[in-house]
């Protein structure tokens, strides 16, 4: 078992990668240390050993810089390296400094891992090595200055490397090739067919690879932009192929790369960036071992320089719509005899050399009783350079009346950028008779499956209400936040009620009074009752209880044991006036006396009495209201 | 009693007076088809901060009939904020639409325009009535609650108040989503006929695409006089600021 633990440590030390683990390692030891209580030693040690691993885990990277060889002829090319080593993957890139003696071909980078135990210390190490081919301008000495590499905020800088670059050998100009190459074994030209164009003006634009050796492999590096120009691709290279042709006496392979023709969209004096291919040719073999190799040659094309003009305001025709070149116009109708509402068909052609896809038609003039249709238009460019061709403009008339129509001729203007000026052309004018429509329904006929004829579409009409408010939200009106506030108080007085309430019915006294008034209706109905019954005792008796029951309630003493004279008290306690008191008074004692010698009352009488009853009533209740108050 | 009420009367109709702005002189040079005047007439109540539907409705017409589209389409979009199912506007901004240079493809399933008949059947303001009455109801249904001396009264209550909770909920979410989307900034109308757009911030990078005048599309990214902006094709590229006006 501690075998096993030990075995478990070990593993885990040897696998440290993050500072998790190397919690759980140093977790490891302790447990295992607790066992083997014997081998101390072994786990200080390996205590020991994870934290000097953790803390010598740094990210520092190592550096350096070398080249395949110091001292090198013009004809060769220079191998720079720059290796970066480090445990981890990092991603950094040299910076390399501009080197004016030599001449970049291409780059490249490798990265290789190694890991290694030595002494069951394990340790891996990441390099990466960015490669570069130089190619040199000059002869001379030349420093390489120190490159630097940065890695998170720390600069590393590689030593200087000096080279010695000899004249060459064979004094042959280098096969990279400036812009102006003629004479050159390979160089890529850009041709265009004019300097100084119109707006519109169409500007071929061709790129052609020369090489006096054979090639098998041409890889486009850069292509050129061609912001400011409607762009036309007329011509791309699918696969290399050539012909030969000569050049300042020599002859080449010639490789058309690609083709456009470009129309500028506004005036400017546009740059174009040139273009840049790497090509690859074979190196004829030198002996028999020698099975010959690819070389890569970076080429890179002149700048393109094209100036755009505006075109002339001075004497520009009102229907002038942006044509420039050189254009012939003719119409024709395809028959000259329809019948009311039937369609006939004016097909007019613009062609020539130009900007064809880029204008507008000439506008069709409005002639009565004739509707029109938006016209269909079609360019057909018929040359590869996409600058000669065709628009074929069919506009569909449908005559609605019979009769002898005429088409006025319809003009165009085109700029033509050779003369500098505008030019304007029409067509003849056209002639076409209408006859009626031999069945009346012919031109409901033709209006039915359509349903409802529509002469064109426009906007809904505008709102025409005289006044705007500005919008708001309601929930920006303070009226809005009120309810709010108002329902949200509502609850808070509910609540306040309720708990009001509830106390109060706790309160037995307060019970008493709110049953008061309901005891009383209960005790009038029976004194009414024994009125109509006629029953004269009854009356007093229940009069005197309905009195005394009132009181007793509304104020809280016992009814049963009330005598006149503790009534008279609560009531002068109470707050009441005199008049009412000596009402009380008189009227319990005439129910006293009443009961016992009540025949000498009527009906009459007692009806009287029974107002006064009310009337005392009323007044109580009145004063008990006021006193609350 | 009735003073008070007369003079809250009298104070809203003072409010609402206050509230107007006449555009009849406008309307009258739309109907003359002195597009030119109506626009400017128009245009000052834009400067004075009104919003208002058909203040925008009616100059996205003037610059429709001013062939200008790209502000068109700014003020008809501005207005559907407003009231995104407006007939007349909608009919405008398909007319638009066939009339810009780029096209713009929307799908709509059966679903979808379901739900946006649904989303958009009431106004915001509308919408923050309901809450409100939801709101005034739920608090009385809680008062009575709390007052009811029988306990089958509390019982129905309490059911009254769980249904109009739901509702609440639902008119709120509504609200605060349309609010949202009211106050939405992300997209923008194309207002220069023809717009470049490049791979970075600065014209030196290389151009991506082009786009013309109305087109609406969705800003991602402010860099100081630079917008990166996204196509409905999920296509993106930088382009100058004052080329666009946000909705």
């Amino acid at each position: 078992m501690h075998r096993f633990q030990l075995f478990l440590t070990g593993f885990v030390i040897l696998f440290i990668k993050t500072p998790l683990q190397m919690v759980l390692g140093s977790f490891q030891c302790f447990v295992v240390r607790k066992d083997f209580q014997g081998e101390k030693v072994l786990f200080i040690v390996i205590f020991v050993f994870i934290f000097s691993l953790a803390f010598a885990k740094s990210d520092e990277i190592i550096v350096s810089s070398y080249v395949d060889k110091t001292e090198l002829s013009m004809d060769d090319n220079l191998i720079l390296t720059i290796e970066i080593e480090s445990e981890k993957d990092i991603k950094t890139e040299p910076t390399i400094p501009q080197l004016t003696q030599f001449q970049f071909v291409s780059q490249s980078s490798s990265s290789s891992t190694s890991i290694e135990f030595i002494n069951g210390k394990y340790s891996k190490s990441l390099s990466k090595k960015f490669i570069y081919t130089l190619r040199p301008l000059k002869a001379g000495e030349f420093t390489i200055p120190s490159i630097l590499v940065k890695y998170r905020n720390k600069e590393y800088h590689t030593k200087m490397i000096k080279v010695k670059i000899k004249p060459s050998r064979f004094n042959v100009a280098p096969e990279v090739t400036s812009p102006k190459g003629t004479g050159r074994e390979i160089f890529l030209e850009a041709v265009c067919s004019k300097k100084v164009a119109y707006i519109g003006e169409p500007i071929i634009v061709t790129y052609k690879l020369y090489s006096r050796k054979n090639l098998v492999g041409i890889n486009a590096e850069q292509f050129p932009e061609f912001s400011g120009f409607i762009k036309e691709e007329t011509y791309q290279a699918q696969s290399i192929s050539y012909h030969l042709e000569v050049k300042n006496g020599l002859q080449y392979y010639c490789y058309k790369i690609s083709e456009f023709t470009l129309f500028p969209t506004h005036s400017e004096k546009f740059y174009i960036k040139p273009m840049e291919l790497i090509c690859a040719y074979k190196v004829q073999p030198k002996s028999f071992f020698d099975f010959g190799t690819t070389k890569r040659v970076n080429v890179r094309s002149n700048k393109l320089i094209i100036d755009s003009n505006d075109l002339p305001i001075q004497n520009q025709p009102a229907d002038f719509s942006g044509a420039v070149g050189e254009f012939h116009i003719n119409s024709n109708l395809n028959t000259t005899q329809v019948k009311a509402g039937e369609s006939i068909t004016l097909t007019v052609t613009i062609s020539g050399k130009g900007n064809i896809k880029m204008f507008e038609p000439p506008s069709f003039p409005k002639i009565n009783n004739i509707d029109t249709f938006p016209p269909e238009i079609s360019d057909i460019l018929t040359d590869s350079h996409k600058t000669q061709g065709e628009k074929i403009i069919k506009y569909i008339l449908i005559p609605n009346e019979p009769g002898d129509y005429k088409i006025p001729e319809l003009t165009f203007s085109y700029f033509d950028p050779e003369q500098k000026q505008y030019k304007k052309i029409s067509t003849e004018i056209l002639k076409f008779n209408v006859q009626a429509s031999n069945k009346i329904v012919d031109k409901q006929y033709y209006r039915t499956p359509k349903g409802i004829d529509i002469q064109g579409l426009d906007i809904c009409f505008i709102r025409t209400e005289n006044s705007i408010e500005d919008f708001s939200f309601v929930f920006q009106h303070f009226v809005y936040w009120l309810f709010v506030f108002i329902s949200l108080l509502s609850i808070l007085l509910a609540h306040i009620y309720h708990l009001e309430r509830k106390k109060r019915f706790q309160d037995r006294a307060y019970l008493m009074r709110r049953m008061a008034n309901r005891i009383l209706q209960k005790d009038i109905v029976k004194v009414k009752k024994s009125i109509s019954e006629q029953k004269v005792d009854k009356f007093f008796v229940l009069a005197e209880n309905a009195l005394k029951n009132y009181i007793a309630n509304k104020f809280n003493i016992s009814s049963g044991s009330a005598k006149i004279r503790d009534i008279i008290e609560v009531l002068h306690n109470k707050g009441a006036d005199k008049r009412l008191i000596n009402d009380v008074k008189n009227f319990l004692v005439m129910t006293d006396q009443a009961r016992f010698g009540g025949s000498k009352y009527n009906e009459e009488k007692i009806r009287a009495e029974l107002t006064n009853l009310d009337d005392i009533i009323h007044r109580i209740g009145k004063m008990k209201f006021r006193r609350n108050k | 009693m009735k003073k008070v009420i007369l003079l809250i009367i009298l104070f809203f109709i003072n409010l609402q007076l206050l509230a107007g702005y006449d555009i009849s002189k406008a309307n009258n040079a739309y109907q003359n088809q002195e597009y030119e005047k109506a626009r400017d007439s128009y245009g000052e109540l834009v400067k004075k901060g009104i919003k208002n539907f058909n203040l925008f409705y009616n100059l996205g017409n003037i610059y429709f009939k001013l062939e200008e589209f790209g502000l068109a389409r700014l003020f008809y979009e501005r207005a559907a904020k407003f009231s995104p199912l407006d007939k007349d506007l909608n009919f405008n901004l398909e007319l638009l639409k066939s009339r810009l240079k780029d096209k713009e493809e929307t799908k709509e399933t059966f679903f979808s325009h379901i739900f946006k008949k649904i989303y958009y059947l009431l106004s915001i303001n509308m919408l923050a009535i309901f809450v409100l009455i939801c709101f005034i109801l739920i608090m009385f249904t809680i008062v009575l609650v709390i007052l009811a001396n029988k306990s089958s009264t509390k019982k129905v209550m309490k059911v009254f108040m769980v249904v109009l909770s739901i509702l609440f909920m639902i008119f709120l979410i509504f609200t605060v989503a349309r609010l949202h989307e009211f106050h939405n900034k992300d997209f923008a109308v194309i207002i220069n006929e023809t717009v470049f757009a490049y791979s970075g911030p600065s014209k030196d990078f290389q151009q991506v695409f082009t786009i013309h005048e109305g087109l609406k599309v969705r800003i991602e990214k402010f860099d100081k006089d630079w917008l990166l902006i996204k196509l409905q094709s999920g296509n993106g590229g930088w382009i100058e600021k004052e080329r666009i006006k946000i909705i």
